[in-house]
């Protein structure tokens, strides 16, 4: 972990430095959701990762954390995007379960750890000129580098390909004089709660298309609160997973530095109920 | 089946939630009528002219002229009862070359001019949504 936020550091400190152009307007590069690239804090938007207009390259870098009490989740990610068209991505994930690993009798400080990989495209639209929403395609490959749990919980795979499908749309002049922001992503998945319970089960058929959406209503021209909600898999048959959800405030000052705290609820994660708690993200972006 | 259908409802709104159109001088008030105008024009000049991503569009332009027009196409554009009687915003821009991030440079100018002049965040984002609208004039390509 320590080299992570070594190599974090760096990265932010360099952020500044970077000659990036900078050609779209602020927070329109989104945050970064748990799986890497742009979007919500859950769930990828049709928006490209940075502030890179038409030709020039724009990126993000962001550190994640999650807190239920019974889980700690820890997200680095790192994305680029070019030409406002094309995004990569990568994310790697930590998960503490300091109440399962003792109620198992697991090593105290077993975690699940899992890198995602991404790309996404825009295929057509815009997220605030014209008639269209912004309408982008991508996948994540997911990969836990801890297998062993996962598979002795029932899960199938150690790896797995998410599709999805976004479309996004900013409203200039929404409720109240104010942006709105709204999401909608349909995604095809197997994973197990995002991934961190691997993939699929032995009883569990082919990949499922699940929902998932954001709504944001910017109050000023850098404060955001909004909404989010991802739909879960139900696929391993020792523990029920309920859909996620978030209710968030995003301080967007300008387009190097964003931060954003959410209350989020993740209800049942492998038997332990009612898992919600503070949310908080830092990212860097040009 | 559930989630196609708010997924069908959602991609609805997106596309058909758009409209725009002035019809009282709430906006044309709220940015402090002509003289209000003019001076947000100002400050989003030369705010322009300033930054040099868009400062060589200017070069050799009649400022105090292109000040007038763009004054009175937005007076006009909120209601405010004054006649433009300059080309279309695709007349004026033709062969500029002007691009995405030059359209985007512009809103940021005019968003920081508004904010300059204490334009209330509703009038910002009405006046942003109506110009919005000229984006495909003035963009080439």
């Amino acid at each position: 972990m320590k080299w992570r936020a070594h190599l974090a550091s760096c990265v932010f400190l360099l952020l500044p430095l970077t000659s990036g152009a900078a050609g779209e307007l602020l927070a329109t590069g989104g945050l970064t959701p748990v799986d890497g690239g742009a979007g919500g804090g859950l769930l990828p938007w049709a928006v490209i990762a940075g502030y890179g207009s038409e030709q020039e390259f724009g990126g993000s870098l962001s550190l994640a954390s999650l807190d239920t009490g019974d889980y700690q989740l820890r997200v680095l990610g790192a994305a680029v995007g070019w030409s406002n068209r094309f995004e990569l991505s990568v994310a790697t994930q930590t998960f503490d379960m300091p109440t399962l690993t003792s109620n198992l009798g697991l090593a105290p400080g077993t975690e699940l750890r899992m890198n995602s990989v991404g790309a996404k495209v825009r295929l057509f639209g815009d997220l605030i000129y014209g008639n269209l929403p912004q309408l982008s395609a991508g996948a994540y490959y997911k990969r836990s580098l801890t297998p062993s749990i996962p598979l002795s919980v029932g899960a199938e795979d150690r790896d797995s390909l998410d599709f999805f499908v976004s479309a996004t749309r900013l409203w200039l002049d929404g409720p109240a004089g104010r942006r709105l922001l709204l999401n909608a992503t349909a995604r095809r998945t197997e994973s197990n709660q995002g991934g961190l319970l691997g993939f699929g089960s032995s009883t569990a058929g082919s990949p499922e298309w699940v929902f998932e959406g954001s709504a944001a209503l910017f109050l000023d021209e850098d404060v955001a609160v909004g909404a989010e909600y991802r739909q879960m898999t139900n696929n391993l048959a020792f523990a029920q997973s309920d859909d996620w959800r978030d209710i968030f405030v995003a301080y967007v000052p300008n387009k190097r530095v964003s931060l954003a705290a959410a209350w989020v609820d993740l209800g049942s994660v492998a038997g332990i109920q009612n898992q919600q708690g503070f949310y908080l993200s830092v990212q860097g972006s040009f | 089946m559930r989630q196609m259908v708010a997924v069908g409802v959602l991609l609805v709104c997106m596309v058909g939630c758009t409209s725009t159109h002035v019809d009282d001088q709430s906006l044309y008030l709220s940015l402090g009528e002509r003289d209000g105008i003019a001076a947000i024009v100002d400050e989003m000049l030369f705010l322009a002219i300033e930054d040099v991503r868009t400062s060589h569009h200017f070069a050799g332009s009649d400022l105090d002229a292109l000040h007038g027009k763009f004054t009175d196409f937005i007076c006009e554009l909120v209601g405010g009862g004054c006649v433009y009687d300059g080309v279309d915003m695709r007349k004026a821009h033709r062969g500029m070359g002007l691009e995405r991030r030059d359209f985007n440079a512009s809103v940021e100018h005019l968003i920081d001019a508004m904010q300059a002049k204490n334009v209330p965040i509703p009038a910002q984002n009405q006046l942003l949504d109506l110009l919005a609208d000229f984006y495909a004039d003035v963009v080439e390509g």
